[in-house]
């Protein structure tokens, strides 16, 4: 028992880390992205083309959030040309092009069949760090938020054009802001690659970016710590389904599956109907009067 | 800095929304600019603050042409402006609202917030941005709300919020469009008294405004502006007799009714 609860800590808190890199950049920054799986995608990847290539590990380490930053930048560029919704159908597409290529190039990181054999880290291990790390992401997304920046990118949610009005260049912010989300999130890959052992196409699909997104919202979007409330909260869901009678029988391992997936769907709709802004709300930076 | 359009010219499709529109607002004084719904007044702000590509003109600021700028390089330089519905950011206090406008400054770069060589000067950027945006609250009479999102404000209040957003930059040129409509009159003496201070630093100011009491007190040249052509100019006095104005946009009643 507690074995299974040591494990779903570790992938509650790897979807914790992708939860973060979300609400900076849609929760903060109102940037639609629907290419969460794609920074996760690169993250994973680059554990996964080195084991593929028997390199030392810890170039994959290295190299997966600057990939991750690039990725960033990838996405960050169509910003100037496309409205925001053109952009978040194509951040999708981006998701689905980078899997595509992985898939039908065997050289790259084994194709369809993916690598296998990553060297597990026990969760015992993983969780510590991934825990660290959290840590230092959250303290560092609630120092960006308070900040003449986390203002900055703010006003780019509420209203773009204010933000030119003023002065502003939203590109510059967007950039920022894409930059540090895909290097997070590429971390939250890595993490998931050596908790999996496995680096394949199916790891990294677009369900993941829908499980973010629901983690993010259920949260409370524009809260950090909300992130993490939504990841946990979504990951007992799924734990927790585990463990439902089966009913004589009644239910098969499919029907599990889907069950697993409408309480999911459920909890998504229940947020949006009775409290919008989800469970935790965005918090007011106040200030006091000056004397 | 001295603001100078020149023959500017914008068409949407077969529509000619400006026509040859040229217009001069000194610095140190307040340039009102009046017409009619749909003569081209906020047309003419979208083109001179880049946020509407002109056909012809030119924009010159301290004869310096403006041409091909984007909006924020423009407010950058100083170009600042309101719109007529205001914009401000609901979601965020007024005082985020007021600290955030001005320039740059040393927090607003990524790797300077987290570099300990800067913490020094970043704390002290916080505390001038703060202490401006408490005064400058206090002058708008909002205080209040200073901890309030934007979001919990009246209309009036809002258009009160965005003229302050805009006067937190500190502009050398500040485009105001309708600062004092859905304003009641003791705000409206406020807003006055605050462009006033500024007019009298020098800064170039030109308002939209369909008040003419405002009009008559704050500015000291008015164009008026009809189907996308200057119609009239000269100090408000001068253009409320005139007989074209008055048929194009006061109306005959005006006079009768010695509204000024």
């Amino acid at each position: 028992m507690t074995g299974v609860l040591v494990e779903a800590l570790t992938l509650a808190a790897i979807y914790a880390v992708l939860t973060l890199s979300l609400n900076l950049q849609y929760g903060l920054t109102g940037l639609l992205n629907f290419g969460v799986s794609f920074f996760f995608a690169v993250g994973g990847y680059a554990v996964g083309v080195v084991h593929f290539h028997h390199w030392s590990p810890w170039i994959g380490i290295v190299a997966a959030p600057v990939a991750g930053a690039i990725a960033g930048i990838l996405l960050a560029i169509p910003t100037k040309r496309l409205d925001d919704h053109y952009w978040a159908l194509m951040t999708l597409g981006v998701a689905a092009l980078f899997l595509a290529i992985m898939n039908n190039n065997p050289r790259i990181a084994g194709g369809d069949l993916g690598t296998y054999g990553i060297l597990r880290i026990e969760p015992a291990r993983l969780l510590p760090i991934l825990a660290g790390v959290i840590a230092v992401v959250v303290v560092a997304f609630e120092r960006i938020r308070r900040s003449q920046f986390g203002r900055v990118i703010r006003v780019a949610r509420e209203d773009p054009i204010l933000l030119a009005a003023i002065g502003r260049d939203l590109f510059r912010f967007r950039l920022s802001v894409l930059m540090i989300g895909g290097a997070v999130a590429a971390v939250g890959g890595v993490a998931l690659a050596y908790w999996l052992t496995i680096v394949a196409p199916p790891v990294f699909s677009l369900d993941q970016t829908v499980i973010v997104w629901a983690m993010m919202i259920v949260g409370g979007r524009g809260n950090n710590y909300g992130s993490l409330v939504g990841a946990l909260l979504l990951e007992a869901i799924f734990i927790g389904t585990r463990f439902l009678p089966d009913f004589g029988g009644l239910l098969t391992g499919t029907d599990y599956a889907l069950l697993r997936i409408l309480i999911v769907g459920a909890s998504l709709v229940l947020v949006l109907m009775v409290r919008r802004e989800g469970v935790v709300r965005e918090s007011k930076v106040r200030y006091a009067p000056l004397d | 800095m001295l603001l100078s359009i020149d023959r500017i010219v914008k068409r949407f499709g077969a529509v000619t929304v400006l026509g040859g529109v040229s217009l001069v607002a000194a610095p140190a004084a307040v340039t009102g600019l009046i017409g009619p719904n749909g003569s081209g007044k906020t047309t003419l702000f979208d083109v001179i603050t880049g946020f509407v590509a002109k056909d012809a003109g030119r924009v010159l600021l301290d004869g310096v042409p403006l041409d091909g700028a984007r909006p924020h390089e423009l407010a950058h330089r100083g170009l600042i402006r309101t719109f007529q519905v205001p914009r401000v950011a609901r979601r965020m206090t007024l005082l985020e609202n007021l600290m955030v406008a001005p320039a740059r400054g040393e927090g607003e770069s990524i790797l300077r917030l987290f570099s300990p060589f800067h913490a020094q000067r970043i704390r002290q950027d916080e505390h001038d941005r703060l202490e401006r945006a408490w005064r400058l609250l206090a002058a708008l009479g909002l205080e209040r709300h200073a901890n309030d999102l934007a979001e919990v404000l009246s209309g009036g209040e809002m258009k009160l919020l965005s003229i302050g957003i805009a006067l937190m930059t500190d502009p050398n040129t500040l485009l105001l469009d309708e600062p004092t409509a859905g304003v009641n009159p003791v705000l409206i003496e406020r807003i006055l008294k605050v462009l006033a201070a500024g007019r009298d630093e020098g800064r170039t100011t030109l308002i939209i405004e369909h008040n003419i009491a405002v009009i008559s007190e704050i500015c000291d040249t008015v164009y008026v502006l009809d189907v996308g052509e200057i119609i009239a100019s000269g100090s408000p006095s001068e253009v409320r007799r005139d007989e074209r104005v008055i048929a194009a946009y006061l109306g005959r009643r005006h006079r009768e009714r010695k509204l000024v």
